[in-house]
Order: structure tokens, then C-alpha cells, then sequence
């Protein structure tokens, strides 16, 4: 029992992180039907700005309150990276709209090499170090033999999660924006004909997508301590498997494909087999593909004509 | 056509040169090893040892040699090409180096046509053992090396109960069988045994189950980028069990990665700064000089591989000129070079015997461990 409580935690945490990325590839795909496979790029593009944030803030500034540097590292990174993936978006996906479909996507995949390489040039090909904080854990139940632990790094991932989530809810249903991209994402033409700028509101969903995955790049720093420019790879396609997962296009169902794709990640590295894992989480992916395209919480498919 | 005419004249100048008499031979080294890349630290420090050794040579006198060096960039692929290279340019006598065991694997059917010896210095998967008269590693096996840490977990240090974690390839694998069956018939439980990939940052998972089976020791099949991981996951879960890991985690790296968690971990190498002998004194000092860094395990070994070619050489040049193969005969006939990981004898098998140092991690270096076999 006590072993479950602690595998749960951990899987929770896990699937957060991909949750939030996630929200990335579903709302991009959404809008433009496209999908973004250098969103997992921009990710640990996004870990990477926040490393050197965290360095900087730590020893040029001399910032001793965990807190607050955290604080300015989330917001710094989440700056550049919606600046990254606002030029990106501008640079290789928008002369290619109106193309054939798969041009912006062959475009993404590029870009998702040349982001990769770029930072195995200039950061070099080695995992990069942050000193580890925030390192107290809370005692949840002790059995006398073993105590579950939950680590204030794993509870600050959940609350942050759920708060974005919370927050991008009310974004996409209550606000002018939210409006706007829902008319983007139903009828580009006639959203344009109704005096909406298609072009603004795509750019701005790239930059909530780019922030949310600094988020979750910073997040991901904290926790684990390192980043390596390989990082974008596996969690960028767990991420993806968990936004197809929950019906790509939704919000609510990337964040809960999120946590389903963690969760049976942990659990199956737990009782099963831990080299087995990502064969697991990759199965999930064929057989939604296979019996449920539209996903947990996705829409069937409305043919445009 | 060239080359043959080449091979004839140099062969036609090797008969003119009678046997005893003293001329100075050119020696040209062949070295390839992943120069560039994640693992480029073993080749280049095997390289610094290397040249070490060569300018050594070179101000003794006689004989001299030369280093013709290309990066094989961790692919086998390139691996075999850069073979073919070496054999068909007759300058070269020898080729050293060799940063990982697939690729000297892909590469000796290609030595072996053209009987160029090989001595590598990194590469130690047990597949290498007796697989050709021209492959000769100076450094232990895997299979000897796990063995030995085995013994010294259960029977040194006594300890009782060990979960097993190790990186899912041919080192990995190869290193925690060795290092079970050893442990396990000097009376320790090994009560667990997980594998991961290399890469992998979340050891959580892994950690909570490892922590439910309260091992005395845990003992970490792999490279230093993982160790550290799972040190320092292992201990945020409040796992305080010994950790035990293997040459792979020797590297300066494990404690910038680890930091404090890291601290008295136990690893093993043939060679380390700490242990001062009167034979590596010198080294130590050249090396020093020369870099304005200490010797890695893979530069002692890079070293004394060019002293052993040294030794190899003197000893062909005694009955006649050298050629590939009389020097390929000398490498067999070596007998204890002395060097700094050891005295150095080639089995038949291409392997060769020597000893190990475990090291433990204290205040943020290697250090000798408290207790040696």
C-alpha cells in the first residue's frame, strides 16, 4: 500500500510535466492542424534558458531565497521562449500556410533538428548541472518499515499544473482571445471574414504553448536537477502520445493524457518491467490511434468542406 | 599499383639492412578513438597518455615515432573504414587506441586481413578475448573487473544484502553479471536487479522499489551520468544504503553531476592521482607539466600502452627490421613492462592480467577507500 501511495506520487508529478507540454501540441494543433514536432525542442530550449537564469540569478545577482529565484527564472524563461517560438513560428511555419499540409510539419521536424544541434553546439553535449534545491520532503504516512515521502519539488509541480491548467482554462473559455482562437480553430476563412486576425491569434497560441512548455522546462530543471540538449526527444513524444491520448484539440484532455501516460509509466516500470516502460507508454499511443482517434476527451472530427 | 611498388621498394630497403645492425626505425602509430561526442573524454585522455609516452620515446633516442590520429567519432561505421585506412598505408606499424567495443569488434576482421597488431587501451567487453593474434588490449575485461568488485562488496567490506542497477547495453549488462555471481558465491543475497537506459534522468521509480527491499549496498552498472542521478535520488528518498559503482563512473564528472550525494561512493580503476607509487611518480609530474591536469585511469593506460609498444619495438628491431608482423611476434613475447597501472604481459588470449583500485568519493574527489582487498 505504502509502495502504491509512493509510485502514485511519483507518477502524478511525471505526468504533470507532461501535461503541461502537452497543452503545447493540442492547442497548436487545434488552431492550424499542424503538428509541432519541435515543441518537445522548445522545451528543452526552455530548461536550458532557465539553467542559465538560475546561475545567473544565484551567483551574478546573489539571490539566496530558492523562492524568488525560481520565481524570476520562470518568468525569464518564459519570456525567451515564447519569444523563440513566436520567431520560429514566423520564420518556418507561417510562409507555409496555404502550402500542402505536410510542408509545415517536415518544416517543424526540421526545426526541431536544427534547435537540437544548436544547443549541442553552444552548450556542449553533456548533461549540465544546477545545484539541487528545494530538498525537504513531507512525511505522508510511516508504516514504521517504510515512509512515504512527497517532496516539496513534487507538490509545487502539481500546484503549479493544476493552476495553469485553471488559468488557460478561463483564457480559452471566457476571454476575447479564447473566443477568437475557438473561431480560428472551427472556420479560419470565416473567422477572418468576421474581422478576427488570423494571423495574431495563431502567433499568440505558439506563445502560450511556448510558455506553458517553459513551465514545464523549468519544472523539469528543478526536479531533475540537469539538462541535456537531448532532453526535447522522449518527453516531447510522450507529451505528444498523451495530447493524442486525451483527443488532440483538447485541453482538459491533454492535461489528463498527460497524467494517464505518466501514471502508467510509473506503474508499469513499478510492477512490470522498467526497461519495458517506454514500449508501454508507446502501445497507448497505436492502440488510442486504433480504437479511439478522436481520444479520451476529443471531438469526433467534423469534415470541412 | 602504387602501393605494391611502394611495398616492394620499403621491403627491398628492409632486406638491404642487415640483422644486428643498429638503425633507427620509424615507427607510425595509427590512433583512433572517439576524438569528438558525449564519450570523447576517454579517447582524448588516452591520447594526452599516449603522446606522453611518445615524446618520452622520442627523447630517448634510436627509434622514433610518430602519432597519425583519427576520430572515429563513436560509430562503427567510421570505425571500419578508418581500419581499411590503416592497413593500406604501409607507414603504419601499429594502431592504438579504441574508444568503444563495437567498434574494435567491427574493426579486427579488417586487422586481420592485412596482420596489422592492434593495442587498445579503453575497451573492455569480455567478446574482445581470443578474438585475434593481432588484438591485445592493456586493460581488464569487464567480466575480470565486475569479478573483482564482486569480491570486494561481499568479502571486504561484508556486505550482506545488494540490489543490482545497470545500464541496458554490453557494458552494463556484462559488468553486473560478473559482479553478481561473484558477490553471490562470497555469501552476499543480491536481492535485486533492475537495468535502465543510458540517458535516463528519472530513477524514482526504480529508487521506491529499491528502497522497499532495504539493501545494504547498491551497486550501479554504468557510466557517471546516471550514478550521480541515482545517487542523488536515491538519497532524496532517504536511501542510505552503501553505493557501489564501476570504472564508468570514474570520471571527475560524477561529483560535479552528484555533488554531495555522491560522497562515499565506491568505484574502481586501474589507475588514480591518489595512489602515489614510486613508478607513477613521474608520470604524475610529466603529466602535470604537460596538461596542468591529473592523469585519468584512460591516460595511465594510453601511457603505458606506448611504453609497451616501446618495449615491443626494441625487442623486433633486436632480429631485423620491423615489420608488422615481427612486431605483432614482439607484443606476444613482452615479458612485465613495467608502468604506471602495473607491470604489462599479453596473454595468448590478447588480454592481460593486472590488479585494481577502489576509490572512494570524500570530500568531492577520489580517494584510496579506507579498506583494500
Amino acid at each position: 500500500m505504502e509502495i502504491f501511495v509512493q509510485q502514485l506520487i511519483n507518477g502524478l508529478t511525471l505526468g504533470s510535466i507532461y501535461g503541461l507540454i502537452a497543452i503545447g501540441y493540442t492547442m497548436v494543433f487545434g488552431i492550424i492542424g499542424m503538428v509541432n514536432f519541435a515543441h518537445g525542442d522548445v522545451f528543452m530550449v526552455s530548461a536550458f534558458i532557465a539553467l542559465i537564469c538560475f546561475l545567473l540569478v544565484t551567483t551574478v545577482l546573489g539571490i539566496t531565497s530558492i523562492f524568488l529565484a525560481l520565481a524570476i527564472v520562470l518568468v525569464v524563461a518564459m519570456f525567451f521562449t515564447s519569444l523563440l517560438n513566436w520567431a520560429i513560428e514566423r520564420v518556418a511555419y507561417r510562409p507555409l500556410r496555404g502550402s500542402f499540409r505536410l510542408a509545415p510539419m517536415i518544416s517543424a521536424i526540421g526545426m526541431s533538428i536544427f534547435l537540437a544541434n544548436f544547443v549541442q553546439v553552444t552548450q556542449g553535449p553533456r548533461n549540465k548541472p544546477v545545484p539541487p534545491m528545494i530538498t525537504d520532503v513531507i512525511v505522508l504516512m510511516d508504516s514504521g518499515s517504510y515512509q512515504v515521502t512527497l517532496a516539496w519539488k513534487q507538490v509545487i509541480i502539481m500546484v503549479v499544473t493544476a493552476a495553469l491548467l485553471g488559468g488557460f482554462w478561463y483564457l480559452v473559455q471566457k476571454t476575447s482571445l479564447g473566443r477568437a482562437q475557438r473561431a480560428c480553430e472551427q472556420d479560419r476563412k470565416m473567422a477572418a471574414l468576421l474581422g478576427i486576425n488570423v494571423d495574431h491569434t495563431i502567433s499568440l497560441t505558439f506563445v502560450i504553448g511556448a510558455a506553458l512548455a517553459a513551465v514545464a522546462g523549468t519544472l523539469y530543471l528543478m526536479y531533475y536537477g540537469v539538462a541535456n540538449f537531448a532532453d526535447g526527444f522522449v518527453p516531447g513524444v510522450k507529451a505528444f502520445t498523451a495530447a493524442v491520448l486525451g483527443g488532440i484539440g483538447s485541453l482538459p484532455g491533454a492535461v489528463l493524457g498527460g497524467l494517464l501516460i505518466g501514471l502508467i509509466e510509473t506503474f508499469w516500470s513499478a510492477y512490470f518491467s522498467i526497461e519495458y516502460k517506454d514500449v508501454a507508454a508507446f502501445s497507448i499511443l497505436a492502440i488510442t490511434l486504433i480504437f479511439m482517434p478522436q481520444g479520451l476527451l476529443g471531438r469526433p472530427e467534423v469534415e470541412k468542406v | 599499383m602504387t602501393t605494391h611498388r611502394l611495398a616492394a621498394a620499403v621491403l627491398g630497403i628492409g632486406l638491404l639492412a642487415s640483422p644486428g645492425f643498429a638503425r633507427a626505425e620509424e615507427i607510425t602509430i595509427g590512433f583512433t578513438a572517439a576524438l569528438s561526442g558525449d564519450f570523447a573524454a576517454f579517447g582524448l585522455n588516452m591520447r594526452k597518455g599516449l603522446d606522453l609516452a611518445v615524446a618520452a620515446l622520442n627523447k630517448k633516442g634510436g627509434n622514433t615515432y610518430t602519432i597519425d590520429a583519427v576520430d572515429d567519432r563513436g560509430e562503427a561505421r567510421e570505425g571500419v573504414l578508418i581500419a581499411q585506412r590503416f592497413c593500406s598505408d604501409k607507414k603504419v606499424d601499429v594502431v592504438m587506441g579504441y574508444s568503444f567495443s563495437s567498434i574494435a569488434l567491427a574493426a579486427v576482421p579488417v586487422f586481420n586481413e592485412c596482420k596489422l597488431p592492434v593495442l587498445a587501451s579503453a575497451v573492455t567487453s569480455p567478446a574482445l578475448t581470443n578474438v585475434s593474434p593481432y588484438f591485445r588490449r592493456n586493460v581488464l575485461t569487464d567480466a575480470v573487473q565486475g569479478t573483482m568488485m564482486g569480491d570486494y562488496a561481499a568479502k571486504t567490506l561484508g556486505l550482506k544484502s545488494i540490489y543490482v542497477l545497470n545500464q541496458q547495453d554490453d557494458y552494463g549488462i556484462g559488468v553486473a553479471k560478473a559482479f553478481s555471481a561473484a558477490a553471490e558465491k562470497d555469501g552476499a543475497k543480491i536481492i535485486g536487479t533492475e537495468s535502465y537506459l543510458l540517458g535516463s534522468k528519472d530513477f524514482r521509480t526504480l529508487l521506491t522499489k529499491v528502497r522497499a527491499a532495504k539493501p545494504d549496498a547498491i551497486f550501479i552498472g554504468g557510466f557517471y551520468t546516471e550514478a550521480a542521478k541515482i545517487a542523488e535520488q536515491a538519497r532524496a528518498l532517504g536511501i542510505k544504503a552503501q553505493l557501489l559503482s564501476t570504472d564508468g563512473a570514474l570520471n571527475v564528472e560524477l561529483m560535479k553531476l552528484g555533488r554531495s550525494a555522491v560522497e562515499g561512493m565506491i568505484v574502481y580503476g586501474m589507475f588514480d592521482p591518489a595512489v602515489a607509487t614510486p613508478a607513477t611518480e613521474s608520470f604524475l609530474s610529466a603529466y602535470k607539466a604537460a596538461y596542468k591536469e591529473d592523469p585519468s585511469a584512460w591516460a595511465a593506460l594510453g601511457y603505458d600502452a606506448g611504453m609497451a609498444l616501446g618495449a615491443a619495438v626494441d625487442l623486433a628491431a633486436k632480429d631485423g627490421p620491423v615489420t608488422r608482423e615481427s612486431l605483432n611476434a614482439a607484443f606476444g613475447k613482452l615479458k612485465d613492462v613495467p608502468g604506471v597501472t602495473g607491470p604489462t604481459t599479453f596473454d595468448p588470449s590478447g588480454d592481460r592480467a593486472g590488479a585494481l583500485y577502489f576509490l572512494e568519493v570524500k570530500d568531492g574527489k577520489f580517494g584510496l577507500a579506507p579498506k583494500q582487498p
